[in-house]
């Protein structure tokens, strides 16, 4: 199992941040490569990604389900599902806290993938995963960041792992 | 350069093989050359996850997928009662998983189709929901109470297998409570894989219209598989054919029976038309039968001049999913208590713990008579730990603990009886051989300079040719061998054995060996195994027992013919057959040596002028159940030099000097030395199947396992002793297996002495540069 | 797709799958079975075979890249005449145990052999380090190899004075 954390701060409103986090249609398309993005309910949403790690290339089908643990302020993601006879399981948290300029996110990502892509991939996934997680976060904050700019807000701070 | 077959007494030379013509022009018959008519492909679809419950297989998709004519998963085994299947070890393995999966890689389905691309296709189409579960990676962590209990379906709810003992722990105890000294270690002998070059694979064509299985199978052992299949499978023994055709390395891989084989079985059985598995190299290592993988302490007592007193051995053998390996029944740590090795020990007891872990089932015997090469590695380390702590020489140490030529046939302090050898001898001839006290000298100029220059010695004992059958059976069944002779009318031969060979060349040696006993050259003798419709039956070619056991019938079965020739030739030399002498190549008149007539005059004569009332004919059969094992032994010394920069071990010299008795062809035995030495060497220096915490397999392939190429592997200088088998028919002992056993110990033990000054006592396998630049960094050698 | 090439000397025209390699179609559509299959990686070298005189590694090949080209394989190393010198040393020098390893290797020796006559150890090591064998430890084959470069620049020579006899007689 890997482990991945960050947080950044968003020049919005708590609120607003909360109300995209936990849409499965706001959040569903931040997942980088995203090739289908299947809404089943508030909580619950199915996506198929196109994922490359080493010689190993190919799309995987996974199910994402999300829970509330403080409303307004936290929640969790757990992601489950596979491709190309590897798994993937994930568990994302996350949090938000007002800052003086917005909101502050933070997050960690316990990652475990098994199969031919752990295995044969071993030595690149780290950084695929890690790229992945971050791309995830970065688009979020791209979305909101381009949500808030059409709202005249501009500036943006935020802070690596 | 070798003899042709074409030669006379044939015994004792190095002669071509018989075989090559096929091989060198690409006419081997291996099983994937094998086509039938209407045969479909099979492949199998593996789990992701080490341990996980496996909540649902939907096959929809997979069945209405182009080509696919059959989808197979556990519950649909489990219909047949074959979801699970006995392995050799007296174990039960899933052939395909229901309700959990135990290990990553672990077949969950079979996808049949009329190509294999087809078959993989589907597979893609096949959904499994799996819900991981931590997984068990650490053999120590697996016996802790806080451990998952991985095998729900076993009565006894534990990770552990079997506990087992050998030797006498009070005395062991009595004798370390007074020694002067007591040295101990920890050594691993990583987990490896014999990896031959031909994956495992077979095809099952079953015919509905005669009932009949004929199954081609990658087996070293088609006799027993063929009784297994039918005791699992209620198929009668007489319907199934087991074909074990050309086979490309084996090595102990191809003895266990695997889901892959079974799956096949159960496809053309349902579908009665044949059915071909073949693995891919990542499935070969990352499901089928690894070896070693043990976890052991050593403490060893001595007197202060490090004359050997006793030996401590506690062990955990870490077996992966399921017990997958192929020991006798009543050795389920195989011959480890051969641990004492050449020395004498006064005492000694021996323990080994076998667990469960979420790894790939196994603990085979790759190039290796059961777990030898472990209790080789051991001593052979320990005895240079103890070298180093009392501060003698690792030669004189040895030489000082031998079991003297006087004490054979000696009995070992954990039960065996060793049958012959002159270890001092052995070992005095590979000093001279490689000039070891000029070695030690350079060795000294070296150091004062601080360079790193190492001499490894390994002076092994073996114990291989399983039976005797009283104490040796798999799955019940005795471990003789056996051999059928055939003359025909010119005094041609078909001889057809109980083993099977994979490139140990039986078809060039069983020839000589018949030949000699009957009179002819290895031309004249067609050498036939892998039939189980027609060979005799046996036990298989795996721990060096086909010479010290099919070898034994082969010659028995050479001379029971000889006594009925015997018989014709007194009739042809109109003599009585009490004055009928046989001087090896001809059967002539006492007194009267002109009077001759061959083995072909008498050949001829069986079938045609008989005596009256003799029954026609000259063939014989013999089954062969040895009194006791072979005890083939060496000494090898390995010259290594390290580069202070990189930690890069070049082994600049290494000399083998083997005593495996009496050699039938020694062309052969020193390329089974050849070999051996390099598959020690890749052990030694290259070697491993690591596993992460959640149970990836982080070497399933020849990226990550690594396999030495001619760059990578040293020049082997070899030599012999000859101490024959004074209980064996032919005095032979069994080697091919020796060097691998052996050489482990003497490429450590190098590294360990070039690495001795900076106080290193030990270092665990595979010596990677990586592994020794950190020590080297450690003491300040380099930055 | 449709492919055609020249395989030992004979014209082939086929229909390919674009994913099929080279060695299957040599294995399964042609029935050429000496080139063998080892490992998934490129790393074995048993399904070596020449195209275009080059060795390739024909499980790193598809069928459809061989379009147009010649290729060679174990099973055309024999002549009419005999055994290739190769296949005579390997058999002579015992450089074979399984054989599986061993139309792999011959076809690497064979092409380090066209480019080089007169290899040192070193450099037939070198030149066979793409090809594994589990069994020999390679000793017999680099002597086998040997045997058979030595043989070859002996007919080689031979042949050149004969070309030169014959030469001289005719003027």
């Amino acid at each position: 199992m890997r482990t991945y954390q960050g947080d950044f701060t968003i020049q919005s409103a708590r609120a607003k941040v909360w109300a995209f986090v936990i849409d499965p249609n706001q959040m569903g398309p931040c997942i980088p490569d995203l090739l289908a993005l299947d809404v089943h309910s508030e909580t619950e949403f199915r996506t198929l990604v196109r994922v490359g790690v080493g010689p190993i290339r190919g799309k995987f089908d996974l199910t994402s389900s999300l829970s509330v643990a403080e409303n307004g302020r936290q929640a969790a993601l757990v992601i489950k599902g596979g491709g190309m006879g590897s798994g993937v399981d994930m568990q994302a948290e996350m949090t938000l806290d007002d800052a003086e300029t917005g909101t502050k996110l933070s997050w960690q990502c316990d990652v475990k993938v098994s199969g031919p892509i752990a295995s044969i991939g071993g030595r690149l996934i780290d950084n695929e995963a890690r790229k992945i997680t971050e791309k995830v976060f970065a688009n979020l904050r791209d979305a909101l960041e381009a949500d808030a700019a059409e709202s005249g807000q501009s500036e943006v701070a935020s802070s690596g792992e | 350069m070798a003899l042709h077959p074409s030669e006379a007494r044939p015994f004792g030379k190095s002669i071509t093989r018989k075989e090559d013509p096929r091989f060198i022009r690409g006419k081997g018959r291996y099983v994937d050359d094998i086509v039938l008519p209407g045969m479909l492909h099979m492949a199998l679809l593996r789990s992701p996850y080490a341990h996980a419950v496996l909540k649902h297989i939907d096959t929809c998709a997979a069945q209405g997928a182009p080509g696919v004519k059959l989808v197979l998963t556990g519950e649909d085994l489990a219909k047949l009662n074959l979801a699970w299947m006995p392995t050799l070890a007296g174990d039960n393995q899933m052939v395909l998983a229901t309700g959990k999966v135990l290990f990553q890689y672990q077949e969950v389905a079979a996808v049949v189709a009329q190509t294999r691309a087809q078959a993989e296709d589907a597979l893609q189409l096949i959904a499994v929901e799996y819900d991981a579960l931590p997984a068990v990676v650490d053999p120590f962590y697996a016996t802790t109470p806080e451990a998952p209990i991985l095998r729900d379906d076993r009565e006894q709810k534990t990770n552990s297998i079997f506990h087992w003992e050998a030797g006498d722990r009070d005395a062991t105890e009595n004798v370390f409570a007074d020694a002067p000294v007591i040295v101990s270690q920890d050594v691993r002998f990583p987990r490896v894989h014999p990896s031959p070059l031909e994956p495992c694979g077979c095809i099952a064509d079953y015919n509905s219209a005669t009932s009949k299985l004929t199954w081609y199978v990658t087996s070293q052992a088609p006799h027993a598989h063929r009784t297994v299949l039918s005791l699992v499978s209620g198929l009668p023994e007489h319907q199934i054919h087991v074909i074990s055709p050309d086979i490309g390395g084996g090595f102990g891989n191809k003895v266990p029976v695997y889901p892959g084989y079974v799956c096949a079985i159960v496809a053309s059985l349902s579908l009665g038309v044949p059915v071909k598995w073949i693995e891919t190299r990542t499935e070969n290592i990352s499901s089928t039968g690894f070896a070693r993988d043990y976890h052991m302490h050593v403490d060893v007592a001595a007197e202060e001049d490090g004359k050997v007193l006793g030996l401590r051995v506690k062990t955990v053998a870490d077996h992966g999913a399921f017990d997958a390996a192929a020991d006798p029944t009543k050795f389920p740590a195989g011959l480890f208590s051969i641990v004492t090795g050449s020395y004498n020990f006064k005492a000694a007891f021996v323990e080994v713990d076998g667990v469960y872990t979420n790894k790939a089932p196994g603990g085979v015997a790759y190039r290796c008579s059961f777990r030898v090469t472990e209790a080789s590695y051991l001593i052979e380390r320990a005895m240079d730990v103890l070298a180093q702590k009392v501060g003698v020489d690792a030669a004189e140490l040895r030489l000082r603990n031998f079991i003297q030529k006087e004490q054979f046939p000696y009995l070992s302090p954990t039960g065996w009886t060793y049958d012959s050898g002159d270890y001092a001898t052995t070992l005095q001839k590979a000093l001279e051989l490689i000039g070891y006290d000029e070695l030690r000298k350079e060795q000294a100029e070296k150091r004062a300079r601080g360079e790193l220059m190492g001499i490894g010695i390994s002076t092994f004992t073996e114990i291989v040719g399983a039976g005797p059958s009283h104490t040796f059976d798999i799955m019940g069944i005795k471990m003789f061998d056996s051999a059928q002779i055939r003359v025909h009318p010119t005094g041609k031969v078909i001889a057809r054995l109980g083993v099977r060979h994979q490139g140990q060349g039986h078809e060039t040696t069983f020839a000589q060996i018949i030949a000699e006993e009957l009179g002819l050259t290895a031309d004249d003798v067609l050498i036939e195994e892998g039939d189980t419709d027609t060979a005799p039956y046996g036990l298989g070619t795996y721990a060096s027992r086909s010479t010290p056991t099919a070898g034994g019938a082969a010659a028995l079965c050479g001379r029971r013919v000889r006594e009925k020739a015997k018989k014709l030739a007194a009739h042809l030399l109109e003599v009585g057959e009490d004055d009928v002498t046989w001087d090896g190549e001809k059967f002539s008149a006492a007194g009267l040596p002109a009077k001759a007539v061959t083995m072909k005059d008498v050949a001829f004569a069986a079938y045609t002028n008989l005596p009256e009332g003799m029954e026609p004919g000259l063939e014989a059969t013999y089954y062969y159940d040895p009194p006791n094992l072979t005890f083939p032994n060496g000494a090898y010394i390995a010259v290594v030099d390290i580069d202070k920069g990189t930690g890069a071990v070049s082994v600049r010299r290494f000399l083998a000097v083997d005593d495996c008795g009496r050699v039938i062809n020694p062309m052969i035995v020193e390329g089974q030395i050849h070999g051996g030495l390099t598959e020690g060497f890749a052990i030694a220096f290259m070697q491993d199947i690591p596993y992460d915490e959640d149970g990836n397999c982080l070497a399933p392939n020849w990226m990550d396992y690594l396999v030495p190429t001619a760059l990578d592997t040293p020049r082997w200088e070899t030599a012999r002793t000859e101490t024959p088998s004074p209980h064996h028919p032919i005095g032979a002992k069994g080697v091919g297996e020796s060097p691998n056993v052996g050489s482990p110990a003497a490429f450590v033990n190098a590294v360990v002495d070039a690495l001795s000054p900076l106080g290193v006592t030990h270092m665990d396998m595979p010596l990677s540069p990586w592994k020794v630049w950190q020590v080297l960094r450690e003491h300040g050698v380099t930055e | 797709m449709k492919i055609t090439v020249r395989v030992n000397g004979s014209v082939c025209e086929q229909d390919v799958e674009p994913r099929t390699l080279l060695a299957y179609f040599l294995r399964e559509t042609l029935g050429l079975t000496g080139t063998h299959v080892g490992c998934d990686t490129t790393n074995c070298g048993a399904c070596t075979v020449l195209l275009d005189g080059r060795p390739v590694k024909s499980c790193t090949v598809l069928a459809v890249q061989a379009d147009g080209c010649e290729v060679t394989t174990v099973e055309a190393l024999e002549q009419k005449s005999g055994l290739h010198p190769l296949q005579q040393a390997f058999w002579d020098e015992h450089g074979l145990q399984c054989g599986y390893c061993t139309p792999g290797m011959l076809m690497a020796a064979s092409a380090l052999l066209a480019e080089n006559p007169d290899p040192t150890e070193e450099e037939i090591r070198f030149g066979l380090s793409g090809n594994i064998c589990r069994c020999t430890g390679y000793v017999n084959i680099v002597k086998a190899v040997q045997n058979a470069a030595a043989k070859m620049r002996a007919d080689e020579a031979k042949s050149n004075e004969e070309v030169a006899v014959s030469g001289a007689t005719s003027e």
